[in-house]
């Protein structure tokens, strides 16, 4: 396990574009957005929260579909699974390393959009709180969508529209708790119950990403 | 470079195996034991099901009646303890080094190779610090076989191994394959039209479209 | 019962009696409950004849989750124990539950214009039938991309049974934001919260579209059966195999 997740960062590390897209996107469909709305100031304070958490979502997302496909066209999955490794393990390493390469540098980004917004900083810290605590059921879900569509033609569309409809908890939880953030800080409801989706997405989706990665490589 | 003490006797059973691919029946009764030291090679047409075969023993295909079993010394274990596989793809990390890889699948394996004289032993020493996408089909395949015999895996289940090999690569298959069987290991390998005898009982299964 | 019918040849037994009693429930309960609906029933107090879209509408929404339910315990099925017949009858359920689903929506819609004076209002119930939709569309999608049948209907049961549990917690979720954020004009008028003269068109509609659903079911998985038979070609022999000495 350990070996595994040394080397799918490693991996990562080494073909930077994968995150660094990620990245880019997310910076610049939200300075689009602001120049579509002519840059007023007010609107964009109004609608900052789902704004960017919508951007972090399609950038997380878009980098899913080679995900386990490629692990899976070049055999790497059959070695695994002869090796012993189980899917459950698999699922976790990706799991840990997508988050530390793509949502630690979204949340860190995340600052950039306040002062492109003019964020208060007790907004944009709620919002990146927020990110934190919601990214992973998004990476949850994301994972499930990614291992159910593995080795299809457009993947890539098919995770979003699998994993979309799941994340209305999330955007909703995480606005609620985003609003209640300078009144009554981290412990508000809307906060407690995004970390609860996020445990419980964890807890549903890592073994159903194990389960269809199976299904898929027969 | 590699360990020479006996693997554990174990045996590959295919028990009156039926296999259907959606409409197509490709084998309705398949019966066949692999014994410790031996090496069967499973020759035929393109299509006929030898790649089948290969997966139905490594449990990736589930047979429509019939029963695959790997056994040691009477006890059934299961396929992720005594299986080692080269296949068509050759499941390599591209932005991973020679040396990484070994590595890294020396640690999924559980063992402890001394990494310098097993890439000498597999005539990569020149690659070793090069990434697997830059190697050639035929260095990819000796990389495989080297994950092969890290694995000390007691059967070893082939896919046309000596394609995209040359002269000394193909030697290289047929020595590392003797060891193995004299250490009590066997060998199922699926090959287009090679059918080499090693150790004393090899065989060939000769699969032939029914009239 | 479930384990009785799994066998395909039995299905079909079963589908030549059970398929036409259901058709018949469905159509007897549906002219009568028209009638009742239509004509009986008296025009609402405070909506007028508009109330009237409530009795298709009301078990359409019924029916939406009742599908997904349906399909839920067919996936369940089919993942445990991998048989086709749950398969063909989780897809035959998402088909029907997409189709009532959007029956919901417009008839809800229409509702939300002469209740509200606009077509479409972000209401919570109405919300999380839209989401419902959307599932039932990424679910069918699986089916439609994943060409292997097979594997399609393997995976696609997964992802029924992650929305599943998800289901609960959109619709907790969208109520909640629903009471944050309503406005005061909106609420209320969009609760079903009818008076009893219309307990006898309601529950005969509801009792109608339960037969519908029951007789389309029966209906799509035998046929499905039947079009898996014809594309099974004669089988054909399998390879020989010989063992010789090298």
């Amino acid at each position: 396990m350990t070996a595994l997740f040394k080397r799918d960062l490693k991996v990562l590390f080494r073909q930077p574009r994968g995150w660094l897209l990620a990245l880019t996107f997310f910076v610049m469909f939200l300075s689009i957005i602001a120049i579509a709305l002519q840059g007023d100031i007010r609107v964009l304070n109004r609608i900052a929260a789902p704004l960017i958490w919508l951007a972090a979502i399609f950038s997380l997302l878009l980098t899913f579909e080679s995900l386990f496909a490629a692990n899976i066209q070049n055999g790497t999955m059959e070695q695994y699974r002869l090796a012993g490794l189980s899917g459950l393990s698999i699922v976790l390493s990706k799991f840990v390393t997508v988050f530390v390469t793509s949502i630690l540098p979204l949340v860190l980004a995340t600052p950039i959009i306040g002062v492109l917004y003019q964020l208060s900083v007790m907004h944009i810290a709620s919002i990146a709180l927020s990110l934190l605590i919601g990214a992973p059921a998004v990476l949850a879900m994301g994972l499930a969508s990614a291992a159910l569509v593995s080795g299809q033609r457009s993947a890539g569309f098919l995770i979003i529209l699998l994993t979309l409809p799941f994340m209305v908890p999330v955007i909703i939880f995480a606005q609620a708790g985003i609003d209640a953030y300078p009144r009554e800080g981290l412990g508000n409801a809307g906060f407690l119950a995004l970390m609860g989706f996020s445990l419980l997405s964890f807890a549903i989706c890592i073994p159903a990403s194990a389960a269809a990665l199976k299904i898929n490589m027969e | 470079m590699l360990a020479s003490d006996a693997l554990p006797p174990t045996r590959l059973t295919f028990d009156k195996v039926a296999f259907s691919r959606g409409a197509r029946t490709l084998f309705s009764e398949l019966s066949f034991v692999l014994e410790p030291g031996q090496i069967f090679w499973i020759m035929g047409d393109n299509g006929i099901g030898k790649t089948s075969i290969l997966k139905l023993a490594m449990g990736f295909l589930k047979p429509d009646s019939g029963e695959i079993t790997c056994q040691t010394n009477g006890r059934s274990i299961p396929v992720e303890q005594c299986i080692g596989y080269i296949g068509h793809a050759d499941a390599f990390e591209p932005l991973l080094t020679v040396r990484e890889t070994l590595a890294f699948w020396a640690e999924i394996y559980d063992a402890d190779p001394d990494l310098n004289t097993l890439i000498e032993g597999f005539g990569l020493s020149e690659q070793i610090n090069l990434r697997t996408s830059s190697l050639s089909a035929g260095q990819k395949r000796r990389l495989a076989l080297a994950r092969l015999s890290l694995s000390n895996r007691p059967i070893w289940i082939m896919d046309e191994p000596k394609a995209a090999m040359d002269q000394t690569g193909q030697e290289l298959i047929a020595s590392i394959l003797e060891r193995h069987l004299q250490r009590g290991g066997s060998a199922l390998v699926a090959s287009h039209y090679d059918a080499s005898a090693i150790g004393k009982h090899s065989r060939k299964l000769v699969l032939e479209t029914a009239r | 019962m479930i384990s009785y019918l799994a066998n395909p040849q039995r299905f079909l037994k079963f589908a030549r009696i059970a398929s036409p009693l259901f058709m018949f429930g469905a159509i007897s309960f549906l002219c009568f409950g028209l009638w009742q609906s239509l004509i009986v029933a008296p025009a609402d107090v405070k909506h007028g004849e508009a109330v009237r879209i409530m009795f298709v509408h009301v078990p359409a929404a019924y029916l939406s989750m009742l599908a997904y339910t349906a399909l839920f315990v067919a996936s369940l099925v089919s993942f445990i124990w991998r048989h086709n017949l749950a398969d063909y009858g989780a897809r035959a359920f998402a088909r029907i539950g997409i189709v009532f689903t959007a029956l919901c929506l417009v008839t809800g819609s229409i509702w939300g214009k002469t209740g509200w004076g606009t077509w479409w209002e972000w209401d919570g119930r109405m919300t999380s039938v839209l989401v419902l939709f959307f599932i039932y569309a990424a679910y069918l999608f699986l089916w439609v991309i994943i060409e292997d049948q097979k594997r399609a209907a393997r995976l696609a049961a997964i992802f029924a049974m992650i929305g599943m549990i998800n289901i609960p917690i959109i619709k907790f979720s969208v109520e909640w934001w629903n009471s944050l954020h309503q406005t005061a004009t909106i609420s209320n008028v969009g609760a079903p919260g009818l008076d009893t003269v219309y307990d006898v068109p309601l529950w005969t509609m509801i009792f109608a579209y339960t037969c519908l659903f029951g007789w389309l079911s029966i209906k799509q998985v035998a046929t499905d059966i039947n079009k898996a038979r014809i594309r099974r070609a004669p089988k054909t022999e399998g390879a020989t195999i010989k063992i010789e000495v090298v």
